[in-house]
């Protein structure tokens, strides 16, 4: 355009009158007019995409929990089951009573396989409690 | 309200649609904010309602897509006003000789209601700011309604264009001094 045109600070009187005649604009409030949810409309499918994959992600989890549970009772009412029609109280003294009048008499290796039968056991029960954490 | 609070609250919801993807909140900002950025962009397109919605919309779109990029080192508002003012000029150049056109069929028609006009009521203003702004150049009139509409400072002006200080500065001065001869040559004293 104006190649030779000069800059120069506005007067005074110019600076007021550019401000009133913009202050109409400047005080103008764009009502909404449903152009939100137009914009929301519009927005691209990824993000219902990664919602419904945080939806998914979050569904497994809450099945394996209460799959757990099930599981857990289920076992216990079994156990239970077992230990009464087994009459498993009077097995279970005589059996502490056979152990401590063999303790002197047991192996080094007797004692061994013991412990690490019953480390196997709490190995696979830390290991189900894991998962159903996971 | 105090603006802390506005910013406080920006930085919140614009965390929560980061991290998460979370609508709602980003339906907050765009409503909190879709005035300003709709009443800049109906300036810079010389009053078209229609262009200047489309490209607020694609103004907000590119947000919500690029809202990874925003570290909160600007308001959020200045970050909108970048984005809208990029897509206004992309829009400008991919259609300028048809711009131009309008441009200057907007100026003609308003300053024939402007002309002799003293009294002001909001239709007939709303022309005269039509017609004033589609005398400048589009740099100017980016400059001058950033400062005279929305009241950023020369800093900030520079920040959501990209010009340097000094080209905002000679964009104001220029574009001011054409507002000025125009208004004086159509009766505002």
């Amino acid at each position: 355009m104006s190649s030779d045109f000069h800059e120069q600070p506005l007067s005074s009187a110019d600076e007021q009158l550019l401000a009133a005649f913009f202050k109409p604009s400047a005080e103008m409030e764009v009502a909404d007019g449903g152009f939100t949810d137009s914009v929301m409309d519009a927005l691209p499918a990824a993000d219902v995409k990664q919602k419904a994959t945080e939806s998914v992600r979050r569904a497994p989890q809450f099945d394996a929990t209460r799959f757990t549970r099930w599981w857990n009772a289920a076992a216990v009412a079994v156990f239970a089951a077992v230990f009464v029609v087994l009459d498993g109280w009077q097995l279970t003294v005589a059996h502490a009573a056979r152990l401590a009048d063999a303790l002197p008499t047991l192996t080094v290796g007797t004692l061994t396989a013991t412990a690490l039968s019953v480390l196997g056991g709490l190995t696979l029960v830390a290991v189900s409690e894991a998962v159903s954490r996971a | 309200m105090d603006s802390r609070t506005v910013q406080e609250s920006d930085g919140i919801l614009t965390a929560r649609v980061r991290e998460y993807g979370d609508q709602q909140a980003f339906d907050l900002l765009v409503h909190r904010h879709q005035s300003a950025v709709r009443r800049f962009l109906l300036h810079q397109t010389v009053g078209n309602s229609q262009l200047a919605d489309d490209l607020a919309q694609e103004t907000f779109i590119k947000a919500f897509l690029h809202i990874g990029s925003f570290r909160g080192q600007s308001s959020f508002q200045t970050w909108l006003m970048r984005i809208a003012c990029n897509t206004f000029y992309d829009h400008a150049r991919s259609a300028a000789v048809l711009a131009d056109r309008t441009l200057t069929m907007a100026a003609d028609t308003a300053a024939v209601h402007a002309a002799g006009s003293s009294r002001a009521d909001n239709y007939a203003l709303r022309a005269d700011i039509r017609a004033a702004l589609a005398v400048l150049h589009t740099d100017e009139r980016t400059c001058v309604t950033l400062q005279m509409v929305d009241g950023y400072d020369i800093a900030s002006i520079a920040a959501i264009t990209g010009m340097p200080e000094g080209t905002v500065k000679s964009h104001l001065s220029r574009g001011k001094q054409k507002l000025v001869t125009f208004l004086k040559n159509n009766g505002y004293e």
